[in-house]
Formats: structure tokens, C-alpha cells, sequence
């Protein structure tokens, strides 16, 4: 990066240089801002038990979160596994998790709404004791909008 | 015997026209979700003939004479009435206008009345996640209301039976606490949410989940946060009843106890066999609405695979919502703080051998009532609650009379006025106790919980005159109970 920009602005003097680097900078700056608040989770690979919320159904695999995206294949939820490896959740065209399946060296995406992850949506206990704190999901905002066990 | 126990009050219920098709297994020609098509396509909404101010003034008198009040949340109100707002837009020709208010209830729970009004529990800005999931919750709501669906609500029905057996099961269980024990439950957010929350007829129910999510969808929603939503409030619901059981369990207890014992009084023996078969009634009712909430969700994502797979596929709009209820967290923090306070002292008072620590719920007390929420009904009453426990009653009155007038209503809620008047008797201040209560009790059509305060009341004061009027208001407005109106315990 640096040497195609000393390259750019070679003979162009150090303003030129300056403009390059804020407009390096802004383009970075920018291009964090629109993916963040996309994905609201950005943990890479972690080991995660899963809750399948209709058993009774199949869960769809698809290749990509977006909206052009393919079912891959799919798997009876009494069959899916309980425990997989959690990627990331993508919030722009749904909220799809990114997991990667044992034994597959390939990964996919879930409807995060019929498949819940336990890294995602945390342990569901919005009544507790003032005196515990237990976060819910990796930001404190699994199910249950709002932890309401969190120490003041 | 224990199916004649069960099937004995719903076969009653179901000739006299309380329970219409409760299977949830669609009737062919009869239900009215197309197999080719979306539901808001085909829908007709009905002409509305209800007189509407007077519809929701009766609406309203309900919440408040069985609930602590509304919660005064300005922000959080305007917020849900703008994705309400959003949702009407978009729906068909001749849809209604509604207002959302929040209720202060920790329970989950809302209601809508078919004149245009829709209650949601504050604790939803507590459990759900998203703006898609609001507008779901509203969206639901709203279309009982564009539907004209008038809920049959037998735990509403079933209240003065309710009342009464808690009254005496309460009164028996010890007698020096009488006061404190029915005062830890009436208005409480277990009992308000059991006798509020309408119980749909489950087409009515489809019907709204289907033009819900029809409706979401059209206002620019992600539909498929509809499945979120009803699995969230599955696990909150556990959760809230989690929390309570042991007050369920224990006044369970006491009234079978009570209701087991026969007497030798005809009329008490009646009431309580008639007692018996509305429980039964209640917790069946119950329990078939907490069953269903699968059943909702593989419904619902059928038709959305089949009406919406690309809608499915919006963003997900969850970024005003959470900066709206993180400008408003001190708010809830000190709603949650309140229902802390009042779950313990609920616990402690039903549960033998459980212990509180006062100086921690004093702290929350505390804590509920600063800020913003310092007049506000649902913290004082909390605080009032710890008072009363401690026996500190003109602490407890204290609080009471810091409460402020609720959207232009001077007279408290009825639960709260019922307290302030116990504890005004408590405290020699009878006179003071019967005329606000007369001036509670005509705001509020004259609950059960009035007469059976004022009757024994004005008998101990010798106004014969009053106390007769009082008894033949009373069994005229509650023909069910006219024996223990007659003899209020």
C-alpha cells in the first residue's frame, strides 16, 4: 500500500501525498462504518451449541447471507448438530449465520431466526438476581433486548 | 375424574358461547387465510359501528382498575406509535386509527380493544431486539383491532370469584397479616397480567398472526423477525413465571386448602365449588395459550416461504430501536428495580422460611423512585410496598401521595386507591379511607375489591343505610356473588 502510494504521488510533491493519504484514510473509514453495523458480530470461529426452534422442520443451508443467495442443501432439524462452529451473523439482508459445520471444510449460512447460537443469542435468563451478572450473548444484546442482569 | 374436573367447565363454557373453535386446526371453507394468496389481499375489514370514545374510556377504565397504571414513558410511547403509524399507512382501505400505550408490567403481555387502543407491558423494550419485532407485537395487535375481534376474556369474567376466594384464603391463612398479604397481590404484575390479557379465540389469533405479518411486511419489515419474536417471548414468559411461581404455588396452596373444608354456611360451600370449576377453567385456559407458540411459528414460516422469500431478506432494522431504549434505560432500569422490590416481597410473604434482605431492597426502592421516575405510580407503589411490609404505614401512605395524576386522570389507579385506603384504616384515618374509596369506586364502575372494602367498614360504623345500598349495588353488579355480597367476609 505505502509503495503504490509513494509510486502515485512520485514527482506530484507532498500535498499530493497528503491528498492521497486522507483519501486512503476516508476510504477506510468509511468502508468500516458501512460493515460494522452490518454484522453485528465479528467473532471468527468459535465453538457453539445450537438450539434448532422448530425440530419438526429442516433447516436450509445457503452459500452466501445475501440477497442473491442459494440453498445448498438442507438437513432435518432432528438431525442437525448440536454443537457447530460460529463464524459471524450478517444483519443487511437478514439475520444469517455464518457456521462452519465439523468435518465440512466448506462453511454456510443459517437463518439465525430458526437456528439460534448460543455464542449469538446467550443464555436466556431475563429475570435473575440482582446480585449475578450474566451477559447475554457476546454484546450483551442476545434474546432479551436489554440484559437486565448486568451489575450497575 | 380428573378429565370429568377439566371437561366439566369447558363443555359448560362451550354451550353457553365463551369458547368458540379453541382446536386451532382449521375448518375447511372456514378459514378465511388463503392456500394461493396473502391474506391482506383477500381480507374485508369490517365496518367499525362502535361508539369509540366510549369504547375506549371503558377500555381504559379496565387497565386501570386491574392493573398499577400506565407507565409514563413519553419516548419510548411516541417511538411505538410511529412504527404503529407506519404499519396503518400501508394497511388496506378503511383501516382504523389506533394509539399504543405502555403499561407498567413486567409481565409480557399487550391487549388491543377493537375501538382503537393497543397496551403493550413496558418489559417489551425490555426483551425484544428489534424494530422488526416491534412492529410485529404492534402489527399482531393491530389487526385484532382493524378485525373488530372482541375477545371473549374469561379470566376478566372470572375476577370476582377471584377476588373474593383470595380475600378469605388470605384472611384465614393468618390473622394478623391480612392486610399485608392481600395487598401483595392485588394489583401485582402476575395477577394483573392473568386478569388483563385477553384470551383470544385461536382463529382470531391466526388471523392476526397472518395480517400482522402481512402488515409488517408491506411497512418495509423484515417478516422472518416475526419467528424471533414468538420464541423470544416463549423463553421471557418462562421466565416471568419462573420468577413467580412460588407465589402462584403457595396462594394455590392456601386456596385448596380453604376451598377443600367444607363449612356451615350452604352459600360459602357453593361459591367455593363454583370457585373450583373457574380455576380449573383459568388454568386451562392458560396453559392452551402457552402451548401454541411452535405451532404459530411453523405456521408462519410456511406462508413466508410461499408470500415473501425475498422480503426475508431485508436488512434488519434493529439501530434506532436500540439507541431509542438505551436513551431510556435508567427509565426501565428503574421499572425492573420496582418489580425486584415487589417480587420479594410477594416471596417472602408466600413462601415460609424465605428471607429478604431489607437493605437491599430498600436500595432498589430507592433507586425506582429517583429521576424521572420519583412520581410515578408503578416505582412509589413499590416503595409503598416495602413500607407497608416493614409496618411502616404513614411511610407507605407518603408515597402514595407523591404519585401524579396519570394523562390527565387525577384519580389514581384503582389498585393503589385500594392500598391508600388500607393503609388509612391502618393508620385511624377510617373516615378519610371510605370517602376517597367512594370517590375510587364510582371512577371505576364499582370493582368487587370496593364493596367487600367498604361493606364491612361502614357496618363497623353503624351506617346501616349505606351498608344496605352498598349490598344491593353489589349483588346487582355481580349476581354470581350475591350471597357473599350479602355477607362480605
Amino acid at each position: 500500500m505505502k509503495i503504490k502510494i509513494a509510486v502515485l504521488a512520485r514527482g506530484r510533491g507532498p500535498s499530493y501525498l497528503k491528498m492521497l493519504l486522507g483519501a486512503a484514510f476516508v476510504c477506510v473509514t468509511m468502508s468500516t462504518l458501512i460493515i460494522l453495523p452490518s454484522q453485528v458480530h465479528a467473532s471468527g470461529g468459535v465453538r457453539s451449541t445450537v438450539e434448532v426452534q422448530l425440530p419438526m422442520l429442516d433447516v436450509e443451508l445457503f452459500d452466501t447471507p445475501g440477497q442473491t443467495r442459494k440453498s445448498v442443501k438442507s438437513i432435518p432439524g432432528t438431525e442437525f448438530p448440536a454443537e457447530v462452529e460460529y463464524i459471524e451473523t450478517e444483519m443487511a439482508a437478514g439475520r444469517m449465520h455464518h457456521i462452519r459445520l465439523d468435518g465440512e471444510s466448506r462453511d454456510y449460512w443459517v437463518d439465525g431466526n430458526e437456528v439460534w447460537i448460543t455464542a449469538y443469542d446467550g443464555v436466556i435468563e431475563v429475570f435473575c438476581d440482582a446480585d449475578q451478572s450474566r451477559a447475554l450473548g457476546n454484546t450483551g444484546r442476545g434474546a432479551g433486548g436489554r440484559s437486565t442482569c448486568r451489575k450497575k | 375424574m380428573k378429565f370429568l374436573k377439566w371437561s366439566l367447565p369447558a363443555a359448560m363454557l362451550m354451550l353457553a358461547g365463551c369458547v368458540t373453535n379453541q382446536t386451532g386446526v382449521p375448518i375447511p371453507f372456514l378459514s378465511p387465510i388463503p392456500d394461493d394468496a396473502k391474506y391482506i389481499e383477500t381480507v374485508k375489514l369490517p365496518t367499525t359501528t362502535l361508539e369509540k370514545a366510549e369504547g375506549l374510556k371503558k377500555a381504559r377504565t379496565k387497565v386501570l382498575t386491574s392493573s398499577v397504571g400506565l407507565a409514563d414513558f413519553p419516548q419510548l410511547q411516541s417511538y411505538a406509535q410511529s412504527v404503529l403509524d407506519r404499519i396503518i399507512a400501508t394497511a388496506p382501505a378503511g383501516a382504523p386509527d389506533a394509539k399504543v400505550y405502555l403499561l407498567a408490567n413486567v409481565g409480557p403481555g399487550a391487549m388491543a380493544v377493537p375501538e382503537g387502543a393497543i397496551y403493550i407491558h413496558f418489559s417489551a423494550f425490555q426483551y425484544l431486539q428489534s424494530e422488526d419485532q416491534l412492529a410485529f407485537l404492534l402489527g399482531h395487535e393491530y389487526s385484532h383491532v382493524a378485525l373488530q375481534h372482541s375477545p371473549e376474556n374469561l379470566l376478566r369474567s372470572l375476577r370476582p370469584y377471584l377476588v373474593t376466594a383470595m380475600d378469605f384464603a388470605v384472611s384465614r391463612a393468618s390473622s394478623d397479616s391480612k392486610l399485608r398479604k392481600s395487598l401483595q397481590l392485588y394489583g401485582s404484575d402476575i395477577l394483573s397480567r392473568d386478569v388483563l390479557l385477553p384470551v383470544w379465540d385461536r382463529s382470531a389469533e391466526k388471523q392476526a398472526d397472518f395480517l400482522g405479518l402481512d402488515l409488517m411486511t408491506k411497512a418495509g419489515y423484515n417478516p422472518s423477525e416475526s419467528l424471533r419474536f414468538l420464541a423470544i417471548v416463549g423463553k421471557y414468559d418462562d421466565s416471568f413465571e419462573r420468577l413467580h411461581l412460588a407465589t402462584r404455588n403457595q396462594l394455590e396452596k392456601q386456596l385448596d386448602a380453604q376451598l377443600a373444608t367444607t363449612t356451615d354456611s350452604p352459600l360459602w360451600n357453593r361459591f367455593t365449588s363454583e370457585f373450583r370449576d373457574a380455576i380449573g377453567t383459568i388454568q386451562e385456559q392458560i396453559s392452551s395459550r402457552h402451548e401454541d407458540a411452535k405451532d404459530r411459528m411453523v405456521a408462519l414460516l410456511g406462508y413466508m416461504k410461499r408470500e415473501y422469500a425475498m422480503e426475508r431478506r431485508r436488512p434488519i432494522n434493529n439501530a434506532i430501536y436500540v439507541k431509542t431504549v438505551d436513551q431510556n434505560a435508567d427509565v426501565l432500569d428503574h421499572y425492573l428495580d420496582a418489580h425486584k422490590v415487589i417480587a420479594a416481597l410477594q416471596e417472602a410473604e408466600f413462601e415460609s422460611g424465605k428471607k429478604i434482605n431489607i437493605g437491599k431492597l430498600e436500595g432498589l426502592a430507592r433507586r425506582a423512585v429517583s429521576g424521572k421516575t420519583s412520581d410515578h405510580a408503578y416505582t412509589r407503589y413499590a416503595f409503598s410496598k416495602l413500607r407497608t411490609y416493614q409496618g411502616k404505614y404513614s411511610l407507605a401512605l407518603k408515597n402514595i401521595d407523591l404519585i401524579a395524576g396519570q394523562d390527565g386522570d387525577d384519580v389514581l389507579p384503582f389498585q393503589i386507591s385500594l392500598e391508600r385506603a388500607e393503609l388509612q384504616q391502618s393508620t385511624g384515618n377510617s373516615k378519610l379511607a371510605i370517602k376517597q374509596m367512594e370517590v375510587a369506586a364510582a371512577h371505576y364502575d364499582w370493582p368487587v375489591e370496593a364493596y367487600h372494602f367498604l361493606i364491612p367498614m361502614l357496618a363497623g360504623q353503624g351506617d346501616k343505610g349505606r351498608v344496605n345500598e352498598l349490598k344491593i349495588g353489589c349483588v346487582a353488579r355481580y349476581p354470581q356473588q350475591r350471597e357473599l355480597c350479602a355477607t362480605p367476609q
